[in-house]
């Protein structure tokens, strides 16, 4: 099998398991929703706290179908959802479809920007970090990253905005729309793990700095952005594809926290109102869409590893 | 290694300018929206703890708060029913037959007039629903209808009172039957309030503007936006850095947030008495909270005064009445802190549960009270436990009877105390805690049809005796709601349903101007 080949099977392999891991997942959600405590007719009937009438809470269950049994209610599911149809919300009566639409580009924003620093800085750190081993910078940098590393999101949170919009106010404490809203929540959600990407890509560079290629290349006198951009980087960065790919996953589920606290009208939040309010199609719905950007980051971090690196792309006939 | 050592550059910057020059774009950016806000004219920023945008499967679609929709009837600062959309009202048939008398010249938002048959089509949508009408408002209509263009009638199946408060604010909210589907849901928003809905952005925003043909008193603010700040540290700081004008809503300012906003140059702090009391309920269906005396025993240990005082003091008023002392006309304060007596009740097989409601912890001192009468149960030999639940874990508890004691808040959204015996004393009342009295359930069901106010007062003042000596549950406070604004609001105050005062409200520019 070609090298092309090669790769559409082991594609195919992967898309065939994603179906599955959408479908337990989606299995595992309905699930937790099932055996959690508590009836979602009634929590939506139960605004301002007020009990409901019983009447009213037998007559809404039917309505929602929630008086048949639950295989039958996931099964009807599912069965909508392979007709592209993700039913409506219990709580608005939108459709969940619209609910995910509007919030979507929200959390990709956040999402990308988060990512878009995580590698710009994971690499800049990493590179600074190990040219500088000994000196003040990498000495800085250590404690530094470390404490990003351990800092709860919510006290980082926190502390940019007491720096940079009470004390300083330069920037808005929260809200969302243009690019001042989305410098704190990005730092927020990205310094922490862009903290520890550099970390590892210092050690990376470290052990490529060993290297006969590059100690030939300082030899020969070659200039230092030379050596980085066509020596350095395509080794070193290639591992790292997968890092950061799986660590757009990591900052899709760690916007729960960072969209509450900046007010940014997310995934996460919607994901966390919709449990709370036991708005089973929206949970299964956000649900499946979180595990569906999850899973796909990972391949394609995984495919472009081995579109880039020759090694891994003769790997597709194995499996 | 050498190689690393011979690479001497400015890399070492590279992060710390790349992280400046984001900084200074953003800035750039701010300011430029900032300008083209200011462009646009005053408007008024609120920041919020609660989504106020509900959805078209929703009575309202938006919250009160919004002044986007109308009601029949508003309760004034002593929960009287006063006209809004309808006019006046009499009542015949010993209070069967209830005729409201709608204002003339109001239209809704598109311009088109209200009239009685829209309200006959609003209140038919709300009482045939489930969703809309949890709490079976109208149970007792037999008949609505529209006996002419201005002129609705209810038919009652059994005199009612306080009808005209039943019909107010959330139970008779006034939409454009147009724009209502099939379904019952509604498509968009139109009302008759005098702010109309401009964008809803679910999760983030709701973008009102003032209603020029708006039939009663124009607000100042052209523009008003509802901003959703779910974290608590947020709402306050967003009001410091000037990012909102005001922040005003349920549990909106926390009380450990008053020295930081108290300090804060330009911040005004209000607190506000709302219609809202914060209960401790017994379970009586099981030891040892079954038996009177050791109810008694407790609320004499507890010293509600001091406790109050010492846990919710800026938010907290002593309630001495079983709901809200706002409702005037039946606030007899007869309810009075047992005297400190008799010995603790036999500990239990299994400590005692103390259940809060993990929303409410957030909004509320619950778990500081919580603490307290746990401390006090314990040392009297009671090993008692807290456990904070979710909303369905709680009511899950609530319902099955697995707690001891909940702390728990209730609104008096009618005005009327019938909303709350009807739902926590009756027999068979959905949050009765398990506690039945025939002479309760008869007084409640005489008061509810008693066309004599006097002697419907002497009823429900019999009734609060009756709480008073049983104490199947004890009101601890009436809260206080805290809200704050910044120097560019002149004047900005919120109501007792937690409401800002959108018509009462100025900026501080104008005030400046002769």
């Amino acid at each position: 099998m070609s090298g092309s080949g090669g790769i559409l099977a082991w594609l195919a392999r992967r898309l065939a398991a994603v179906l599955v891991v959408l479908w337990g997942t989606s299995l595992v959600a309905f699930s937790l929703q099932i055996i959690s405590p508590g009836d979602p007719a009634e929590l939506i009937l139960r605004t301002r706290y007020e009990t409901p009438a019983p009447e009213k809470v037998a007559q809404l269950r039917q309505r929602m179908g929630l008086d048949r049994p639950a295989i039958e209610q996931y099964l009807a599911w599912l069965g909508r959802v392979a007709r592209l149809d993700l039913g409506r919300s219990y709580r608005t009566g939108e459709p969940v479809s619209r609910e995910i639409a509007a919030r979507l580009p929200a959390t990709l924003e956040l999402a990308l920007a988060a990512f878009a620093l995580v590698v710009g800085l994971s690499v800049l750190l990493g590179l600074a970090a190990a040219w500088r081993r000994t000196r003040w910078l990498d000495r800085l940098l250590q404690p530094v990253g470390l404490g990003l590393v351990s800092l709860p999101s919510y006290w980082l949170a926190l502390l940019l905005i007491a720096l940079f919009a009470l004390d300083l106010g330069w920037l808005p404490v929260a809200g969302f729309g243009g690019p001042a809203t989305l410098v704190l929540p990005a730092l927020t959600l990205g310094l922490g793990v862009a903290a520890m990407q550099g970390r590892v890509l210092r050690v990376k560079v470290l052990e490529a700095l060993g290297q006969d290629y590059l100690r030939f290349a300082l030899a020969k006198g070659l200039g230092r952005g030379r050596i980085v951009l066509r020596h350095l980087l395509p080794n070193t960065l290639v591992p790292m594809i997968t890092l950061w790919g799986m660590s757009l996953g990591s900052l899709l589920g760690g916007v729960v926290v960072v969209e509450t606290i900046f007010a940014w009208p997310g995934l996460g939040r919607l994901l966390v109102e919709a449990l709370l309010n036991r708005d089973l199609p929206l949970v299964q719905g956000v649900v499946l869409l979180m595990a569906l950007l999850f899973i796909g980051s990972s391949l394609l971090a995984d495919l472009l590893q081995r579109l880039l690196d020759p090694r891994l792309a003769g790997e597709g006939t194995h499996g | 290694m050498k190689g690393s050592r011979t690479i001497t550059g400015r890399e070492g910057r590279c992060p710390l300018l790349a992280l400046a020059l984001l900084l200074a774009l953003a800035c750039l950016a701010a300011c430029a929206a900032d300008e083209a806000g200011d462009q646009a004219g005053p408007s008024l920023v609120i920041g919020i703890g609660r989504e106020l945008y509900n959805g078209p499967d929703d009575r309202t679609y938006l919250h009160g708060s919004t002044h986007t929709w109308e009601a029949l009837t508003y309760l004034d600062q002593h929960l009287r029913p006063r006209p809004w959309l309808a006019r006046s009202w009499t009542s015949s048939d010993h209070g069967r037959v209830w005729d409201f008398y709608l204002r003339p010249g109001v239209r809704y938002h598109d311009g088109t007039p209200f009239t009685a048959r829209d309200a006959v089509f609003c209140i038919e949508r709300i009482r045939h629903s489930p969703k809309y009408d949890p709490v079976d408002s109208y149970r007792s209509v037999r008949k609505v209808e529209a006996l002419g263009p201005l002129h609705l009638r209810f038919t009652l199946s059994r005199p009612c009172p306080f009808f005209p408060a039943l019909v107010s604010q959330y139970h008779s909210p006034i939409i454009k039957p147009g724009v209502v589907d099939q379904a019952g849901r509604i498509t968009r928003l139109v009302g008759t309030g005098p702010y109309r809905l401009q964008e809803v952005r679910p999760g983030y925003e709701i973008r009102l503007e003032a209603f020029d043909g708006y039939w009663g008193r124009k607000p100042a603010f052209k523009r008003v936006t509802f901003r959703l700040l779910l974290d608590a540290q947020t709402r306050a700081m967003a009001l410091m850095a000037g990012d909102v004008d005001a922040v005003a809503d349920v549990g909106a300012i926390l009380p450990e947030q008053v020295p930081d906003l108290e300090r804060a140059p330009g911040i005004t702090l209000k607190s506000r008495e709302v219609a809202t009391t914060h209960y401790l309920t017994f379970n009586c269906r099981r030891n040892p909270f079954s038996s009177r005396e050791a109810r008694r025993w407790l609320l004499g240990q507890i010293g509600r005064q001091d406790l109050v005082a010492r846990m919710a003091g800026r938010i907290a008023i002593p309630a001495h009445d079983s709901y809200t002392r706002l409702a005037a006309d039946y606030a007899y304060g007869l309810l009075n802190t047992p005297a400190q007596a008799g010995s603790p009740p036999q500990p239990t097989e299994s400590p005692l549960v103390i259940l809060l409601h993990g929303g409410t912890v957030q909004r509320w001192p619950y778990l500081d009270l919580a603490q307290a009468i746990q401390q006090l149960l314990v040392r009297s030999g009671l090993p008692t436990q807290i456990r904070v639940a979710e909303a369905g874990a709680f009511y899950q508890a609530l319902k099955k009877g697995q707690y001891d004691l909940v702390l728990s808040p209730n609104t008096l959204m009618t005005g009327d105390p019938d909303f709350f015996y009807t739902y926590y004393l009756a027999s068979g009342a959905p949050a009765n805690p398990g506690w039945h009295d025939a002479e309760v359930d008869q007084l409640i069901a005489q008061a509810r049809q008693e066309m004599d106010p006097a002697r419907r007062r002497e009823m429900l003042m019999r009734l609060e005796k009756i709480v008073n000596r049983e104490a199947p549950l004890w009101p601890l406070f009436h809260e206080k709601a805290l809200y704050a604004h910044g120097p560019r609001l002149a004047e900005f105050d919120m109501d007792y349903f937690f409401r800002p005062e959108l018509l009462s409200a100025r900026p501080a520019a104008l005030e400046s101007k002769p």
